[in-house]
């Protein structure tokens, strides 16, 4: 379970030996070896959300590797290099992933804690043991933002996408009436539920049926049935991938075939060749569209593009919107660290946090405040993103890129041929 | 149960130990630790129905989830601590009234898969009564002791005293009639024993101590979910019952330690930990059907050349 | 809508016939709740994914091996486990649970906890009756189901090996005196049942996604439908199955989708209550 990367020895030796010669003096006050800090990290590398961890985690390794490959960081005067121990939840918060919560706060007293799911089942025990909590990915209505003021979202909420999807059936798949499949297992589902019906009466589509599978549903042919009941133009289906495939699947094998599929689960190629099955993952992908946050490969920012590639080839995982967020996360807390003066003082690093402006070196693109701060309130915001399948290529292109106020769009552009630019 | 005297100062100065062991260890010792005592708890209870009463309650962990949402729910309500625990033992009691009256006249491997499958009901309706319950992502539990010295203490004294009480059930004319029970029900029937009254006490009793362990279980872990009460935990608790030594005072509280101790000290992932519990369990069923303390008790009398005690 | 949940409810109901199938012979050869079998129709499939697509063997001998696989695991959990406990009728379902927890747990140190997909080659075929349409593997449960059952019945009716496994199961005193190996037909009975689990993992993996503990929520339904249609009695079982089936589906479109398998275990506990041999044993318990 756990996942230590440590600094090697060689880049030790070589921070003491550039920490020497830039102190310049014989007469260093103290010998400047490169101490380690380690950050901690729940995730579901395992269970219903291990979609979300296993990315997550070799993201942050990669930029934490290029970090200590580069001679580490400073922080007052000191060198250190960056560790971070990763413990599995299985995505199961109130049994494993509290007691690691524990462990990574009441015995490691890690100065940071990173977090990605099920946030809200941690309330008391952030309040017991209090900590910076950075949290990748955990968008829900309502915002997890409310459950303990230590936390800060590294991407858009919920309210900040999701509307992008009914306003795209609407007016670009022409779908004015669409049924709603949701889980009632995962309050990500449930979040998304809530602003696909405030969307859809903004932009005038109808739901014709809002239906929500218990957990543990296999067989969903109940639920098809009744959404189809209505006549559908779409279908729009709450969760996160290994919710939303399945479904796709049974109403592909069902013979829904031409109705368009609309979701905001940031399922990868990889991810639904896997679920859903070699010989079937193709035909049944055809009809989504998926709407979560920016990929790296829309980027124009070459160094994005630079991460979508490397990604991509180290990890033979398709880079996709949490990736980037993760990837940043270790640049975020060396940059609080430096703001603040030091590694260990939880209060100050929060301080710091609360104001620091967008570290130079992330890629997610993330759109500072109008003071140029990070965090809007605690929430880093990018653009959103809806994505199309390719079934020439087998992978997914950009459709719709957008930028939300409310439910009134700042930014809106539409990608008419993604796939062709493949 | 035997050693009549030393028993009850014995079970106090274990408690003191305990709270010494909860309070001046690391959080990760002192986690594994207080799981283990809460368990005893819950476990205990379960040696009065299935122990002394040799009915084999799989689902003791539907009373634990029960306890645990009803204290928190009335918690979260405004009430005091002292009605939580109250609400706690009442409603898990009750259901455990109401459960055995519907399997008054259950008995055996009936009775056994009957409890599993309530179990599984108790745990269906925590995951899909979500607008009492939080649903399958659970609650939020508000710490409703001063500090967590307070809640150590609780949590060792509980231990403590649920292993006192258990004893003193286990001499008292209850347990007396229970292991009649447990002999020959038809024949201890004949005696007069009133055993249909017998099983529902014992049933009911065991209840109100797992409800009484939930409620603990949420103070300690600060969150809650349905996960945390599926019928997996009714049977590993029968489970933990067994291999310790069921109808012995200290059963409970070795099976806990092996079951939550052995996984968490190797630091294994729930897998492999169950993978482990589930090997264990059947080959020491199969060798030792009386458990380990069982298999200890055994291999000395016969050390000492005497008849086993009877039980 | 009434047809279309009509089909659903067949489609689900031969799947609790199938693993009623299952677990009421053993149930009526030795009195033993046989938990475990969710776990060997979990390996079932993990095998028929590792052939078919890790390996890439053809589909239908993939599943011939894995079902051989099944009826050999079945086998083993007699030999190694339930033999022990034959004459402790207590010990038996918590030995059944350990076993479910051993393979369950196994399936997921050896394969990891992710979903992954059992994809036949009618897994995009579509059956179009009028209004109603029934997916590819939904028709496959069906046929897997209903060739099952019918061959289980021959063998029961019609071969020496199944006469004995009757004897057994109706009086196991008399079949001995009359010189039937018990423990032969012990060993035949799992050996049945494995194949049937195996039969069971080609049906269910392709409807929904293989996983460790894919098969948790059915076998419930399984033994419900084993214990309302009489401990031993296969027809019953499979009756009973099906209707099941059809209640839940009903259930989940007119009622409350929520609590679909709630119907299924409020008559479970009904029946453990009042009658716990089973509301169609008349007494002694039969098989066939």
């Amino acid at each position: 379970m756990t996942d230590d990367i440590q600094g090697r020895a060689p880049l030790r030796r070589r921070a003491l030996a550039a920490a020497i010669l830039a102190s310049g003096a014989l007469t260093a006050a103290q010998p400047a070896a490169a101490a380690s800090v380690t950050i901690g990290a729940i995730l579901p590398l395992s269970g219903l959300f291990s979609t979300l961890g296993p990315p997550e985690r070799d993201a942050m390794q990669m930029s934490i590797q290029k970090i200590n490959e580069a001679g580490g960081f400073q922080v007052a005067g000191q060198s250190y290099t960056l560790t971070l121990k990763v413990l599995d939840d299985e995505s199961n918060a109130a049994t494993v992933g509290i007691s690691d919560y524990r462990q990574l706060v009441g015995v490691d007293h890690v100065p940071v804690l990173i977090m990605t799911d099920s946030t809200r089942a941690y309330a008391s025990m952030f309040r017991r043991f209090p900590v910076p909590v950075l949290n990748i990915l955990d968008s829900t209505w309502p915002s997890i933002l409310d459950v303990d003021p230590n936390l800060f979202l590294l991407r858009s909420d919920t309210p900040a996408y999701v509307p992008g999807g009914v306003w795209y059936l609407k007016n670009v798949l022409h779908a004015d009436r669409i049924a709603f499949i949701g889980s009632a297992a995962d309050p990500y589902s449930g979040g998304i539920e809530h602003w696909v019906q405030q969307a859809a009466a903004a932009y005038g589509v109808t739901i014709t049926a809002d239906l929500n599978y218990p957990a543990g549903t296999t067989n969903f042919s109940p639920f098809i049935e009744s959404a189809m009941a209505g006549k559908p133009d779409a279908i729009y289906l709450g969760g996160v991938t290994q919710e939303v495939l399945p479904v796709a699947k049974q109403l592909y094998q069902a013979g829904i075939r031409n109705l368009p599929i609309v979701h905001d689960s940031g399922a990868t190629p990889t991810q639904a060749e896997q679920i859903i099955g070699p010989s079937l993952y193709n035909d049944v992908m055809a009809n989504n569209y998926d709407f979560a946050g920016t990929l790296p490969q829309t980027s124009t920012s070459p160094a994005t593009q630079a991460f979508y590639k490397s990604f991509g080839q180290s990890y033979n995982e398709y880079p996709d919107d949490l990736t980037m967020w993760a990837y940043d996360a270790p640049y975020v807390v060396i940059a609080a660290m430096q703001k603040a003066g030091t590694v260990t003082d939880q209060s100050a690093i929060y301080k710091a946090m609360l104001t620091m402006p967008v570290p130079p070196q992330t890629i997610s693109g993330w759109i500072p405040t109008s003071s140029g701060a990070l965090f809007h309130e605690r929430d880093a915001r990018t653009l959103a993103e809806g994505t199309r399948w390719c079934t020439a290529t087998k992978t997914i292109a950009p459709a719709f890129l957008y930028f939300l106020d409310g439910l009134k769009f700042t930014h809106q552009d539409v990608v008419a041929n993604g796939c062709a630019g493949q | 149960m035997t050693r009549g005297g030393l028993t009850y100062p014995a079970l106090c100065v274990l408690g003191i130990l305990l709270f010494l062991a909860l309070q001046y260890s690391n959080a990760f010792y002192s986690g594994i630790i207080a799981s283990i005592l809460i368990w005893t708890v819950a476990v205990s209870g379960l040696n009065v129905v299935a122990g002394l009463g040799g009915y084999p309650s799989l689902m003791q962990g539907g009373f634990y989830g029960i306890g645990a949402y009803a204290s928190t729910l009335a918690l979260n309500d405004g009430l005091a601590l002292p009605l939580a625990i109250l609400a706690a033992i009442a409603v898990a009691a009750i259901a455990g009234l109401l459960v055995g009256l519907a399997f008054a006249r259950t008995r055996g491997q009936y009775f056994a898969i009957g409890t599993l499958f309530f179990g599984v009901v108790v745990n269906l309706v925590l995951t899909n009564g979500a607008s009492l319950t939080g649903g399958p992502l659970g609650l939020s539990v508000p710490l409703a002791f001063a500090s967590t010295a307070d809640l150590n203490i609780a949590i060792a004294a509980s231990a403590a005293a649920a292993m006192m009480l258990v004893h003193a059930i286990g001499r008292s004319r209850i347990g007396r009639h229970l292991t009649a029970l447990r002999e020959d029900e038809d024949y201890a029937e004949h005696l007069g024993v009133p055993t249909g009254r017998m099983k529902l006490l014992g049933f009911t009793i065991s209840a109100g101590f797992g409800g009484f362990a939930g409620f603990l279980i949420a103070q300690y872990n600060g969150a809650i979910s349905p996960d945390l009460f599926n019928y997996t935990v009714g049977f590993v608790m029968f489970v933990a019952l067994s291999l310790g030594g069921a109808a012995r005072l200290a059963g409970p509280l070795l099976g806990s330690a092996l079951i939550v101790g052995v996984p968490d000290l190797l630091n294994l992932p729930s897998g492999a930990g169950m993978l482990l519990v589930g090997i264990v369990f059947v080959v020491v069923i199969i060798i030792a059907p009386d458990g380990l303390i069982g298999a200890a008790q055994s291999l000395a009398a016969r050390l000492r050349a005497r008849p086993a005690p009877a039980r | 809508m009434i047809l279309q949940a009509l089909s659903n409810g067949i489609v689900l109901g031969a799947l609790f016939a199938l693993l009623g199938a299952g677990l009421t012979l053993v149930y009526g050869v030795m009195d033993i709740p046989n938990f475990a079998q969710a776990g060997i129709v979990t390996i079932g499939a993990y095998l028929m994914v590792a052939l078919a697509q890790g390996a890439q063997l053809p589909f239908f001998l993939a599943v011939l091996i894995a079902v051989a696989a099944t009826a050999a695991l079945s086998v083993a959990t007699e030999r190694l486990a339930y033999r022990f406990v034959r004459t402790r009728p207590l010990a038996a379902p918590v030995v059944a649970l350990g076993l479910l927890l051993v393979l369950d747990n196994s399936a997921l140190e050896i394969w990891g906890g992710d979903h992954i997909s059992l994809s036949p080659p009618y897994a995009a075929s579509v059956l179009q009756l009028g209004p109603i349409t029934v997916p590819g593997v939904g028709v496959a449960v069906i046929l897997i189901a209903a060739a099952a059952l019918a061959a289980l019945w021959a063998l029961l009716r019609h071969t020496k090996m199944g006469r004995a496994i009757r004897a057994v199961s109706q009086n196991p005193e008399a079949a001995a005196i009359i010189g039937i190996d018990l423990e032969r037909q012990y060993i035949n009975a799992f050996l049945i049942s494995g194949v049937l689990a195996g039969v069971t993992a080609l049906a269910y993996a392709p409807t929904y996604a293989v996983f460790p503990y894919m098969t948790d929520s059915v076998i419930l339904n399984g033994f419900v439908a084993v214990i309302i249609g009489g401990l031993g009695n296969v027809w019953g079982a499979a009756i009973a199955g099906l209707a099941l089936g059809l209640v839940e589906s009903f259930g989940a479109v007119y009622l409350s989708a929520a609590y679909q398998t709630l119907i299924g275990f409020a008559v479970l506990l009904a029946v453990i209550a009042v009658r716990p041999g089973g509301l169609f044993t008349g007494g002694a318990r039969r098989i066939a």
